[in-house]
């Protein structure tokens, strides 16, 4: 097996593991669900449930298609009866796992409504753990994630040179 | 060295811009405990969190569906 297929596996492995373990410890507080990876069939499902819908608002198969880097992380999060409940990417940067893109099931009545931003941040902190990464970033959008991010989740505002803002956690 | 630059070349309008210098690459870095991250927060953080009703989506806008 070569150097690049091995480390392949392993960020497999990490995927798999940090899935598994968000699973296993926000269960007891939320409604069923699951997390896979952008699979095939999480394309159908996109497709089938959310595309067409005016509140759908990434275009998520080209953001899978330019964010492929071997060790990026992709999180689909589903309900019960194969509902799609969310899509997230977070893609490793330096010392750093930055979630660039997440949506949650653009209908009203998801059971996850929410707690989507959660179990996302559970699976990329799980994962830069494994990846060893030291601190995860996010971008909010809008000043309602800002107050979500700094005050319950307990990220800081980082400005770097050139006007470059972020919000960062150390995991 | 603006004035420097002038004087040698001539140049009448050089801004040396402080570019970020790229972060640098953890070339062999190592696993660390996989604690997650429910498990770092105050039990007022997990309960605002799993209060929390609000909007979710983030992300480059570029990527946006044509409306």
């Amino acid at each position: 097996m070569s150097i690049l297929a091995r480390a392949k596996a392993r960020f497999e492995n990490d995927r798999h593991v940090a899935r598994a373990q968000a699973v296993k410890i926000l269960q007891p507080h939320l409604p069923e669900f699951n997390l896979s990876g952008w699979s095939g069939r999480a394309r159908e499902a996109y497709r089938d449930q959310w595309l067409g819908d005016p509140k759908c608002n990434w275009d998520w198969e080209e953001i899978f298609r330019r964010h492929n880097d071997p060790d990026r992380l992709d999180i689909a999060i589903w309900g019960a009866n194969e509902r799609l409940c969310g899509l997230a990417v977070g893609c490793t940067t330096g010392q750093a796992l930055e979630i660039r893109f997440l949506e949650g099931d653009p209908r009203p009545d998801c059971p996850l409504k929410g707690r989507r931003i959660l179990i996302v941040l559970e699976s990329a902190a799980t994962y830069a753990q494994a990846r060893g990464r030291l601190e995860l970033r996010v971008r909010p959008k809008n000043e309602r994630l800002e107050d979500l991010y700094r005050q319950t989740y307990g990220f800081v505002l980082e400005t770097r040179s050139g006007g470059d803002r972020y919000y960062r956690k150390g995991v | 060295m603006v004035e420097l630059a002038k004087k040698f070349f001539g140049w009448t309008n050089i801004r040396l811009i402080d570019k970020p210098l790229p972060e640098p690459e953890p070339v062999n870095a190592q696993p660390r405990p996989m604690n997650g991250f429910f498990a770092g927060l105050s039990a007022e953080q997990k309960k605002q969190a799993l209060a929390y009703r609000g909007d979710e989506s983030h992300g480059d806008k570029s990527f946006c569906h044509a409306k």
